[in-house]
């Protein structure tokens, strides 16, 4: 009861202050969305708001966290431009395990070094995503800190200071704050809020009491968790979906009321009419933070350069040296000029020890024989080629180096480098160990919410049955928007009137873009000179060994700090276990492939492309006979067109109607004509957006990289909206025409999809001509080394190895006395491929490595009983050999060999290892034989494919009385006509640029068919469209030149039959 | 369809005749039936609640013979046994056919009966246990006269035919089953063909053990389920008997009776059950429960007592209120049938040092309660419960008074309340304080046509409404004293600056 205070009325209206100057007020403690799941708006919400409100300063105090501090700077540095903004005081809310929870404010860059510190020392000595400190630990990094014991954030909602009055209970705890008090000064301060709780005056009076024990003054905060006050609902859902609740349960969960919002300072000044000390502390402790994120200083790490030289002078020595290696014979004019220009430009910009950064890294990948690559716009850089990070040969291409560097832009230029993606880990570890983790860290990437996992988290919070939120998130298949239409939600059986599908749409839709957690940036290193983790807190990462820091990409960029994108790819894994294997016959490195071979190019307009790098898919396959690539920019061509983005764009048929004469190639202006005469007036690549800005709409250098950004940045959808008028008006004065204009527009558009560079492509497109060129030269050690880095690509081993074969590769089964884990080239005269153990279900690779080393030991194994004498493997392992019909070189057949293997047992007696084994299996006779079905079948279950026969011939009989015609027969038909077909189901898409309609790839004995499911005849015959293994697909033929498509009208389901070749197989698929 | 959740995955575990023709099957996702069928619902599996019903009716078929044995196995063989999800009773015909004309007859009888309790199933007799299983899994020849139910019967029970059935007639774990497909073994007649020695070594003993068990080379002995006796104590009276008095006498020796061997077995009485028969018209039947497991005459005795008084016998005494009596009942009852409904064991207590008053006061607290309950009736007693929430008329519920302690909330008020609410709360005239942010304390208000003059007002508390259920108001409550010092609890709807009072402290 609050009988102990004196009667008092309560926020009696307060006589309207004088000058506005007295209504000033300081925010200090703030929770933004990146608490995740606790703050209801995005920090720069907060920080519109507080510039509109007019407070003097604004303070981000997220948990534990400084994940959100960029955005907030991000908002500060646009407002800012606009009018007065309040400061940005940077700042955490630190829990304690010892201690209440404390508001930390950074006053100057060394403190602020110190708080990134000690979040770091808290969270990785804690998993992923949560923070282990003591009060001690904070006492050791207090220094220039500014602290206030926060207000308890959970219910019941009382202050500590009720507890800590309560010395007799609490006098560790006591002491602690005696101690706190006594190291921080006048640094410690103890927050208060009047949020109309049930106890408000208590705690007051419990705060005023105590800080006149200790000497700590009152602090004012209005605890804010949202800029405006609607956003309750959403923080209400968001605090159940963090524990887990529906809402009808949250119970005391939540917030009592809405009253944590920005509230107007005139409004705080009422508030805390009685305490205008509180309000006056809160402005002194905003003057005393001095610290701003523009204070960072990304400085390069500097021990790239030997003693006694400046990392400039390495750097022009690496390159020039890299210039007379890569050019043998003389180095030609326009590279030489291009270095020379770079490099100035470098130096200018001292970009030099980014470049020694990334030469070091692929250097070390070299010299441990990881293949690597650099992509994206570095390959627009001279000297990124000559220091080996990049391919693509300037010489050849057109190299635009503004897009890679430019000084109006004022911002590192970004180097990816691809490396081996089985590989990848060795490169980061070696940075790791380089820089240690206290300077280097991997970026973050700030998972969000988007239309599924929204509608999943509201609809489940709100406490919708799970069906109907599966049903729900569903209906969102494809949609980034993340609504659903009335008429959807009445399919699933949804009232849209209903008030609580209402709310849930309503809260999904604000809820998207929320932060949900964070995860690690694909490859994202960066690297400091300095400690980095007192410029950001790292912290653990789920994948072991690896630490990561609390800001995304774009944070990073923002601040200007640089990074190396590190990534995994799986071609350069595929392409550097081919060389290996072509090594044994010619050694070669993979910039010694011989260019321009016109029998490559013949392979690729043929479509002949199974498992080449990029123009494997089906889309890519249907596009190569029509664009025919005869050399290496057609191949650039190639890779850039079958992309979302020109194909949202509608660049695609424009640019083949030309390229096959069938359209002149025209330019809306001569001065756009330089720009686009290499795509035939079509364009194709983002340089052709920013420089379609550039030369036709008036952009400047610097407008046009933001409209790149723009369409790069996917994730703000809209932004790129922003330009539209001021793209228009700058085309109209131009003189183009309105209708050029949109079409311009809608273009660069559908860049914000996806659209390549050129330089990307170009250094995507080296990769294809290498794989093309390996597939072509060397079938068999391709197809093996295309296994072996599995998974990757588009096609599985049986499609591969039917490839193979198709090729003329002899491929041979797995076998004990043959075969190693991974696939091999087995030359008896003739190169023949032997497929691996890894092809074999469940089949481990110790297990493997155990065989081929008893193979070493003590050569070819004769019989299943010594086989696991030399091996000493589990009983249950060399019965999956078994199955897989490993033991065929053993004379065994595959059930025999089970039946043997089946005998043998697990504990192993050394002494009658001497005594020769008796074979007691007069059995074998007993055994049913096996058909030839289900010798494939098996083979299927085991192995996924078989090299015995395909399937579907098995059954050919019975096809060819329903009169389904072969694959192989489908070239000879001529338009509309109407077949039916039927084969294994390779492929399901459902390209999201293709409005719903489903492509299919069938596979029989004689090659595939590709299948056009339109929507309507898909929801028809869902079950067999969806889960069928083996599909009858009734339709009528589409031709496009070499390309055949059937337009599906009716689908089957046939997988009966093929599991009845194997009786009553469970197991298929 | 059925559905179990392994690992984030839930599976399909049955599903009804409709969803199978939709094309589901067991072991599916969820996810892929509901893409083959947009209507079927999806409901936890529970075998707990399928062992319990194959239990109900085995018992149900002990009505053909004292053996029916249910195959003892666990939940988790039931999880590993998923893909051919099938229950089996096991009934020893031996020596009890003649009792229904025969053989043939009485597997009829019992297929009908299984028939008219709408259970489909599939009745397969032999020789021996095994056998007669196996039997069931033979393929349909034609249906018979009955469509749920399916019987075969060999001609030679000594030789069934089962050389020609599947392996999985031979009840082995679908591991096996998996190994010997894949040896291309699917009849019984083809494992028959292997060499017995090779067998165990590869398959381990049950293999064989099946085999054998198939022809009576082993033995496969049949647990009966065990049949309990309920507890029932009888008294008949010579002659009717009306005086309850005597009535009650009767009672406690037969309670007495009970207790004893209910001591010998550990239990305590839950739920008794009193009839008591007349002649020439229904039986009455009293029913006593206690909230613990008791075997306390006294407190039994009590709660008889007052059930007793309930059925208004004892005005039988007076004949004023025989003639009123409404039921004009004029003799006595003939016997007394005492009968333990609800047994438990009773727990054994330990009593701490110095704290046995404690359990006393407990004991004779739930003694009382179940005397009242037992009074006033079983709904008439309610216990008021903390909840979760800030709503003042939602922050409690009334649950039966029986929740034991631990289960109940730990939910603390979020501030001062009074303790009875007003419902609905009470519409108030109040003048306020002027403020600008209508947030001011009332200065004085008007409760049905008194003015009070607030003397101090603590507050406003501010509580806002659950959105969610579509309540978008918010209320501001205050603690408010008048000038003779009586407290009111009041609220101001924020929205509409309407006051109302919701309870008072007193």
């Amino acid at each position: 009861m609050p009988d102990l205070v004196a009667p008092k009325l309560h926020y009696h209206v307060p006589a309207p202050r004088g000058s506005l100057s007295e209504c000033d007020y300081a925010e200090l403690e703030v929770t933004t969305n990146y608490s995740f799941l606790r703050g209801a708006s995005h920090p720069d919400e907060l920080m519109y708001r507080a510039a509109e409100l007019g407070y003097r300063a604004i303070a981000i105090t997220d948990f534990n966290t400084l994940c959100g501090v960029v955005r907030a700077y991000e908002g500060w540095k646009e407002t800012s431009s606009k009018g007065p903004a309040p400061k940005l005081i940077i700042g955490a809310r630190l829990t304690l395990n010892d201690f209440p929870d404390l508001l930390v404010w950074a006053t100057d860059r060394a403190s602020y070094g110190r708080l990134c510190r000690l979040l770091t020392l808290g969270k990785r000595r804690a998993e992923k995503g949560s923070c282990l400190l003591t009060l001690d630990d904070f006492l050791q990094h207090q220094e220039g800190l500014l602290a206030a014991i926060a207000n308890r954030h959970e219910h019941p909602f009382r202050h500590p200071a009720i507890e800590l009055l309560h010395r007799s209970k609490c006098r560790n705890t006591y002491d602690r704050l005696i101690q706190l008090r006594e190291t921080l000064g006048d640094r410690l301060s103890l927050a208060i809020c009047r949020l109309y709780g049930g106890s408000d005056v208590r705690q007051i009076d419990a705060v005023l009491t105590l800080g006149k024990q200790l000497g700590i003054p009152p602090l004012a905060t209005n605890c804010a968790y949202y800029h405006d006050p609607s956003r309750r609902v959403l923080q209400d859902v968001l605090t159940c979906i963090r524990h887990l609740v529906p809402i009808q349960q949250a119970g005391y969960h939540l917030f009592p009321n809405g009253e944590r919002y920005l509230k107007p300072p005139a409004a705080m000044h009422r508030l805390f009419d009685d305490l205008p000390q509180a309000i006056q502390r809160g402005l002194e402790i905003a003057e005393r933070c001095t610290f701003s994120l523009a204070e960072l200083r990304y400085e390069y790490p500097n021990e790239l350069a030997p003693e006694g030289k400046t990392p400039m002078q390495h750097l022009s020595e690496l390159a020039w040296e890299g210039a007379r290696t890569r050019y043998t014979q003389d180095l030609p004019q326009k590279v030489s000029d291009l270095l020379t220009r770079e490099l100035t430009l470098i130096e200018q910009l001292h970009y030099e020890a980014y470049f020694l950064t990334v030469n070091d890294i692929v250097r070390f990948a070299r010299s441990r024989g990881i293949l690597c690559q650099g992509r994206g716009s570095a390959a627009n850089s001279a000297v990124c080629y000559c220091l080996g990070v990049t391919s693509v040969d300037p010489s050849r291409i057109d190299v635009l180096f503004e897009r890679f560097i430019s000084a109006a832009r004022g911002e590192p230029p970004d180097i990816d480098v691809d490396f081996e993606h089985e590989r990848r880990e060795e490169v980061l570890q070696y940075i790791y160990e380089k820089y240690g983790r206290e300077r280097s860290g991997m970026t973050a990437e700030v998972i969000s919410y988007r239309g599924r996992s929204a509608v999943r988290d509201v609809g489940k919070a709100l406490g919708l049955s799970l069906d109907m939120v599966d049903q729900m998130a569903k209906r969102l298949e494809g949609w980034s928007a993340g609504t659903i239409s009335e008429s959807q939600l009445r399919e699933i059986g949804l009232d849209p009137a209903n008030p609580h599908i209402r709310q849930v749409m309503d809260i999904t839709s604000q809820i998207l873009g929320f932060p949900r957690h964070l995860s690690q940036h694909v490859g994202g290193m960066v690297m400091t000179r300095g400690p980095l983790c007192e410029m950001v807190p790292i912290e653990n990462a789920s994948m072991p060994g690896r630490t990561v820091i609390e800001w995304d990409k774009n944070d990073i960029d923002t601040l200007g700090i640089l990074k190396v994108d590190c990534l995994g790819l799986g071609m350069l894994t595929c392409l550097s276990k081919a060389l290996v294997l072509m090594n044994e016959r010619s050694p070669r490195e993979l910039y010694q492939i011989p260019p321009e071979d016109p029998a490559v190019y013949d392979m690729i307009c043929q479509a002949d492309t199974v498992g080449v790098f990029q123009i494997e898919s089906r889309a890519q396959m249907s596009m190569l006979p029509r664009l025919k690539p005869r050399n290496f920019y057609d191949l650039i061509i190639e890779v850039a067109i079958v992309r979302p983005g020109p194909i949202q764009g509608n660049m695609v048929h424009p640019y083949l109607r030309r390229r096959n004469g069938e359209e002149s190639v025209t330019y809306p202006s001569e001065a756009l004509r330089e720009v686009l005469s290499k795509t035939l007036g079509v364009p194709l690549f983002q340089e052709q957006a920013m420089k379609i800005a550039m030369v036709g709409a008036g952009f400047t250098g610097e407008e046009a990289d933001q409209l790149r950004r723009a369409m790069a940045a996917w994730r703000h959808h809209g932004s790129i909206e922003r330009f539209h008028q001021r793209f228009i008006d700058g085309m109209l004065a131009n003189g183009y025409t309105p209708e050029f204009a949109d079409y311009c527009f809608m273009q660069i558009r559908g860049f914000g999809e996806y659209g390549f560079p050129e330089s990307h492509a170009a250094s995507f497109a080296l990769l294809v001509y290498a794989s093309a060129w390996i597939k072509h030269y060397y079938p068999a050690e391709f197809a093996c080394a295309l296994i072996n880095s599995q998974p990757m690509g588009f096609y599985a081993p049986a499609q591969i190895v039917r490839d193979a074969k198709a090729h003329g590769v002899t491929v041979l089964p797995p076998d004990v006395n043959h075969s190693t884990w991974d696939c091999l080239i087995e030359s008896d005269g003739e190169n023949a491929l032997r497929l691996g153990y890894r092809l074999i279900k469940g089949f481990r690779r110790e297990s493997a490595d155990t065989i081929a080393a008893a193979r070493e030991h003590a050569g070819q194994f004769t019989s299943i009983e010594q086989f696991q004498r030399q091996t000493g493997m589990k009983r249950k392992d060399i019965q999956k050999l078994a199955e897989a019909d490993a033991f065929a070189s053993l004379g065994l057949k595959r059930r025999e060999a089970l039946w043997q293997a089946m005998e043998l047992s697990d504990d192993h007696h050394p002494l009658f290892d001497l005594v020769p084994s008796i074979s007691i299996n007069n059995q074998q006779s007993t055994l049913p034989p096996m058909a030839l079905g289900q010798e494939v079948m098996t083979d299927y279950a085991t192995t996924s494919l078989s090299l015995k026969q395909h399937p579907v011939s098995l059954i050919r009989p019975m096809l060819d009385e329903m009169r389904i015609i072969p694959a192989c027969r489908l070239a000879d038909l001529p338009q509309e006509t109407w077949v039916k077909v039927v084969g294994l189901v390779l492929v399901r898409q459902r390209p999201a640029t293709a409005s719903g309609i489903v492509f299919e790839t069938l596979e029989d004995e004689t090659g595939t068919a590709n299948i056009i499911i339109r929507t309507q005849i898909y929801e028809r015959y869902r079950a067999a469209a969806r889960h069928a293994v083996l599909l009858e697909c009734d339709g009528y033929i589409e031709r496009n030149g070499m390309v055949i498509h059937i337009l599906a009208r009716r689908l089957t389901d046939l997988t009966h039959l093929i599991n009845d070749l194997h009786h009553h197989s469970r197991d298929f698929h | 369809m059925l559905l179990r959740t392994i690992a984030n995955r839930q599976l399909v575990v049955a599903c009804c005749g409709k969803a199978a023709q939709a094309g589901i099957r067991p072991e599916m996702t969820m996810a892929q039936a509901r893409a083959l069928s947009a209507q079927v619902e999806g409901i936890d599996w529970r075998p707990d609640l399928d062992q319990k019903a194959l239990e109900a009716l085995a018992r149900y078929l002990n009505r053909f013979t004292p053996t029916v044995a249910l195959e003892t196995r666990d939940i988790a063989d039931f999880e590993s046994q998923i893909s051919n999800l099938r229950f089996q009773i096991f009934l020893d015909l031996t020596g009890c056919e003649h009792l229904f004309g025969g053989l043939s007859n009485m597997v009829h009888r019992i297929g009908q009966a299984l028939h008219s309790l709408r259970i489909p199933s599939i009745l397969g007799v032999a020789n021996t246990p095994a056998a007669a299983y196996a039997m069931t899994c033979a393929p349909v020849t034609s249906t018979g006269p009955l469509q749920r139910v399916r019987m075969i019967i060999p001609d030679d029970l000594a030789h069934p035919p089962v050389d020609s059935l599947p392996l999985h007639a031979l009840r082995l774990p679908d591991e096996i089953l998996q190994t010997l497909h894949h040896l291309g073994l699917e009849t019984i007649g083809q494992l028959c063909k292997l060499s017995r020695e090779s067998l165990p070594s590869r398959f381990g003993p049950i293999l064989l053990r099946r085999l054998d068990q198939l022809d009576g080379r082993l033995p496969e002995p049949l647990v009966p389920l065990a049949w309990t006796t309920p507890m029932v104590a009888r008294f008949d009276f010579d002659g009717s008997v009306a005086d309850p008095q005597a009535l009650e006498l009767t009672c406690r020796d037969l309670l007495e009776k009970l207790l004893l061997e209910l001591e010998r077995k550990g239990k305590g009485i839950r739920e008794l059950r009193i009839t008591l028969e007349r002649v020439d018209a229904p039986a009455e039947q009293l029913t006593i429960s206690a909230s613990r497991p008791s075997r306390n005459l006294r407190s039994l005795m009590g709660l008889y007592r007052c059930a007793f008084d309930q059925l208004g016998i004892s005005h039988l005494k007076s004949p004023i209120s025989k003639r009123n009596y409404s039921r004009n009942y004029d003799v006595g009852f003939t016997a007394m049938v005492l009968e333990v409904t609800r047994g438990q064991s009773l727990a054994h207590q330990q009593v701490t040092l110095g704290d046995s008053d404690r359990v006393q006061c407990d004991d004779a607290w739930q003694n009382t309660l179940d005397l009242i309950r037992t009074r006033l009736g079983e709904t008439s007693v309610a216990q008021v419960q903390l909840e979760h929430s800030y709503l003042p008329e939602k922050a409690f519920k009334r649950t039966a008074a029986n929740i034991p302690e631990k289960e109940a909330c730990d939910a603390e008020l979020s501030g001062s309340r009074p303790l009875v609410l007003q419902s609905p709360p009470i519409e108030l005239g109040v003048m306020v304080a002027p403020s600008h942010d209508a947030d001011g304390a009332p200065l004085s208000f008007n409760l049905q046509g008194t003015s009070h003059t607030v003397k101090y007002a603590f507050g406003p508390e501010r509580i806002a409404g659950q959105w969610w259920e579509g309540h978008n108001k918010t209320r501001d409550y205050f603690d408010v004293a008048d000038e003779a010092g009586r407290r009111y609890w009041m609220f101001r709807v924020q929205e509409t600056g309407k006051w109302f009072l919701h309870g008072r402290f007193e």
